[in-house]
């Protein structure tokens, strides 16, 4: 045993003067059970412990170092140490060896002494008789004062007496017995719990070393473990991500109550807080346990205000501090009293007060040398205590209760008569007057509707605030029936095949619309994965002309049909060569590939310059057009290939000396900051090229199509229109725009706000009937990527936030779906 | 893709992988819903500042496909 365990014995003339009789060996192999729980495997290696706590006992005094465990083929057991060895001189009182009073006497022995042993083990005391009392056969052989004395018993009766069999130099006791198989039922020792327990013991009582071996199959394991109840929580946290790199320990004794703590914290979320009282297991707790506790949560409290860690409305109880907790506490107490259903409960009033006394001072102590894991282990809490709190009111939310109607639907929902999954669709409409619409336009049979309205405050007069009410989303869960989350949802129980949502084509509608997509994608997410959500497409204008009427869903239609009717009769004359263009051909010209200047210009605007002048980057003939366009520091260059970008970065990363860093449009915004080089590619090259290959077979060339940047005056189109009007024009784009002017000349245009504007046949006729509506499907991936993006929008960081907002206004619109 | 809750890099090759995707636990997943349930996912509106600009031309944005009714 190290010098470090201080368990001293108060007076080491262990002799026969020591061991005090309580009561008779009796009744023993009557009732086993009341003395060793019961007969069955528990009672069986209950006698094996029973055996050990003594050797465990002699290394708590310090003077057993060695203890070995041997089950035998027959299922006999020797437990062997090398302590001082049970005392064989005679006894004052009973005129007898003492070892026999041990052997057959109850409640006998050393422990029982407080001058012996200040603390014991022992389960309950009953001491090494009960395992004479249940055995067929007992062998004890102590080496002590220079002799080797043997002594047999069988059924807890001597069979031979005491005798010297030869000398030694050695001290310590040998005990072999074999369970009676007339008394226990179960005779069969297992090899994994005894090494349990061994362990456990050589981890309680540092530096003792255990070895267990196994004769019937030949397994071997010695246990010692010099950092002791260290090792213990190190090898209870093998395999953890720790909080903390160091194991919290201390020792300390007050009033005969000595505490041994050791512990440390780990990012999942289970406890594992191990207590001993004199190397028993008190698996039900105990005072010892309380006391610890109530330390733990106010200790950590106290150093977490202090340190102005906690927010105002934040409060971990016990619990959250002790999530991810691993500790063994093990306390030595000279009386200690058990009580529980196993016994396994420890009482002593006394014991709490100084286990909270000591872990109060030792942690605070801690706390204040070791700043930077005590903030983690708090920081940990306070998580805890969100999850928590979360918890609670995630709880609240999918509680039935609110505004339901009979079957558990909420009042405001309009469901269909069709349960086919296959054919429903659920509308979930922005605002009431809408929802009202929608409920009389609809078709009953196969189409819900379910009125939502975002929840909107007013915040100190300066900034409204929109978002989805508590009661909105209870609605939703609700009305959906699969319930929420991953453990509680059930796709088989969605109500509707199609989820669809109908929201105003303006920013509130797309606010309203990206909560709701980013609340059905983090918590419902297989209606996204399994395409069940859907955004419908309200028209935008409603186009009428004489007595026809038209609906248009975007402004792309817009222009084509502007064009279209712009176009009728329409001539163009190429100034430069004189052809002249009829209405059939321009229409191709421009509606096919000029238009499509429009859709790259937005593009090319994205990488950071004009079309214009993209186009201008072109030679002659209208080739070579750059990939890539570089900014470095206040340079810019283009470059038409991979290889020219990759020569101009080896040559700058030389100049540098040490590798560059270079964002990429489209990386994380956060890597721009400081970076050497921002590459933008222009991935529309082919498209743009393959475009202007067309239209140059068609006799024009790209300044043709866009007006270039010097003005010359010269005209170089002139359009004549239906009526005969004619104009100069110098480019092809003006040509569209004005023939698009023209078009829209006696067209009466009404663009729609806000579904509330539609009566109910033309939302039915727009929007909901199946053969007239566009659906826009939601895909996985492009949940995933707005989700990122709405992580950002609603981060608690605001200035890079704004800035991000700022710089990719263009791609933030992409979260409006 | 990260975390929605705590930013943690998650890689997965199918959903299935991820038990509580978009979330890489438990925790994470209920400490969002306790936002939702409390409220705390708003936009916000600065009054006095210029109204965000119509968002008008969303409607071919590349998050959705066109799906042609059946």
């Amino acid at each position: 045993m190290g010098e470090d365990v201080e368990q001293s014995v108060v007076n080491d003339s262990y002799d026969a003067s020591k061991i005090k009789v309580l009561e008779g060996l009796a009744a023993v192999r009557k009732r086993p059970a009341m003395y060793i729980g019961d007969v069955y495997s528990g009672g069986l290696h209950h006698l094996v412990y029973e055996v050990v706590d003594n050797s465990i006992d002699e290394a708590m005094a310090g003077y057993c170092h060695n203890i070995q465990v041997t089950v035998h083929p027959d299922n006999s057991v020797t437990v062997q140490d090398d302590g001082r060895g049970i005392p064989v001189d005679m006894h004052p009182e009973e005129k007898k060896p003492a070892l026999e009073v041990i052997m057959m006497t109850l409640h006998s022995g050393g422990k029982f002494d407080h001058d012996s042993y200040k603390v014991s083990g022992g389960l309950h005391g009953v001491g090494i008789s009960v395992v004479n009392a249940l055995s067929q056969r007992l062998e004890v052989e102590v080496s002590k004062d220079g002799h080797v004395h043997h002594q047999i018993y069988e059924h807890g009766h001597k069979k031979t007496e005491l005798e010297r069999r030869g000398k030694t130099q050695h001290t310590g006791t040998k005990i072999t017995f074999k369970p009676d198989a007339e008394i226990m039922l179960e005779t069969t020792f297992s090899y994994d719990v005894l090494a349990r327990r061994l362990r456990e013991l050589a981890f309680l009582n540092k530096g003792v070393k255990i070895r267990v071996l196994d004769e019937r199959t030949g397994k071997d394991e010695t246990f010692v473990y010099d950092g002791g109840i260290r090792a213990f929580v190190e090898h209870l946290n093998q395999n953890k991500e720790l909080i903390h790199p160091d194991i919290i320990y201390f020792e300390k004794e007050q009033e005969g109550i000595r505490v041994e703590l050791a512990m440390q914290f780990h990012d999942a979320y289970q406890e594992n807080v191990l207590t001993f009282v004199n190397n028993i297991n008190t698996h039900e707790g105990g005072t010892h346990l309380f006391g610890f506790r109530s330390a733990l949560t106010r200790t950590f409290n106290y150093y977490a205000k202090k340190e102005e860690i906690l927010r105002s409305d934040e409060a971990p109880t016990g619990e959250d501090f002790r999530e991810g907790l691993t500790a063994v506490l093990s306390v030595k107490v000279p009386d200690p009293q058990f009580e529980g259903q196993t016994k396994s409960k420890l009482g002593n009033r006394e014991v709490q007060g100084a286990v909270e006394a000591i872990v109060n001072e030792a942690l605070a102590t801690y706390c204040e040398e070791h700043p930077a894991s005590a903030k983690a282990i708090v920081q940990k809490a306070i998580l805890a205590a969100r999850a928590r709190e979360a918890a609670r009111k995630a709880r609240e939310l999918v509680k039935r209760k609110g505004a339901l109607a009979s079957g558990g639907l909420p009042g405001k929902l309009a469901d269909c008569s069709s349960r086919d999954v296959e054919k429903t669709e659920l509308f979930i409409v922005e605002g009431d007057s809408a929802g009202g619409s929608a409920k009389v336009g609809r078709n009953r049979e196969f189409q819900a509707v379910l009125p939502l309205r975002g929840k909107i405050l007013n915040v100190e007069k300066a900034r409204i605030d929109k978002m989805l009410g508590h009661a909105e989303i209870q609605t939703l869960i609700h009305a959906l029936g699969t319930g929420i989350g991953t453990d509680d949802f059930a796709i088989e129980k969605l109500r509707y095949g199609r989820i669809i949502i109908m929201t105003d084509a303006d920013v509130d509608g797309s606010h309203i619309r990206t909560l709701l997509l980013t609340f059905f994608f983090r918590h419902m997410t297989p209606l996204v994965e399994r395409s069940h959500l859907y955004i419908a497409q309200p028209p935008l204008y409603k186009v009428k002309r004489r007595n026809k009427e038209e609906y248009i869903h975007n402004e792309k239609e817009l222009k084509a049909a502007l064009l279209k009717l712009g176009i009728e009769g329409a001539k163009l004359k190429v100034e430069r060569d004189g052809r002249v263009l009829d209405d059939a051909l321009l229409s191709q010209l421009l509606g096919r590939h000029v238009a499509r200047f429009e859709e790259f210009e937005r593009q090319i605007r994205r990488h950071g310059i004009t079309l214009e002048k993209y186009l201008s980057l072109a030679d002659g003939n209208g080739d070579g057009l750059p990939l890539y366009r570089v900014l470095a520091g206040d340079e810019e260059h283009f470059f038409a290939s991979w290889e020219e970008l990759e020569r101009f970065q080896n040559a700058a990363a030389a100049k540098k000396g040490e590798e560059l860093k270079i964002y990429e449009e489209g990386d994380s915004l956060a890597e721009q900051e400081g970076a050497d080089l921002v590459v933008y590619q222009f991935f529309e090259r082919a498209e743009i090229e393959s475009l202007l290959r067309t239209l140059r077979d068609l006799g024009f060339q790209a300044s043709d199509c866009v007006a270039p940047p010097v003005d010359d005056g010269t005209p170089r189109f002139t359009l004549t229109v239906e009526g005969g009007e004619e104009k100069n024009l110098r480019s092809l784009r003006e040509v569209l725009e004005t023939l698009r002017k023209f078009g829209q000349k006696g067209l009466d245009i009404q663009r729609y706000k806000g579904l509330g504007e539609m009566n109910p046949e033309q939302l039915w006729e727009t929007t909901m009937d199946p053969k007239e509506r566009i659906l826009l499907r939601v895909r996985l991936e492009d949940a995933i990527k707005a989700d990122e993006m709405f992580t950002i929008l609603m981060g608690e960081a605001v200035e890079p936030r704004r800035d991000f907002i700022e710089k990719h206004a263009l791609e933030v619109r992409n979260l409006d779906v | 893709m990260s975390c929605p809750t705590c930013r943690k890099k998650q890689t997965f090759e199918r959903i299935a992988d991820l038990p509580y995707f978009p979330f890489c636990s438990k925790r994470c997943q209920l400490i969002d819903l306790g936002k939702w349930a409390n409220e705390e996912y708003r936009f916000s509106t600065h009054l006095g500042r210029d109204r965000e600009e119509e968002a008008s031309d969303e409607k071919s944005e590349p998050k959705s496909t066109d799906e042609g009714e059946d």
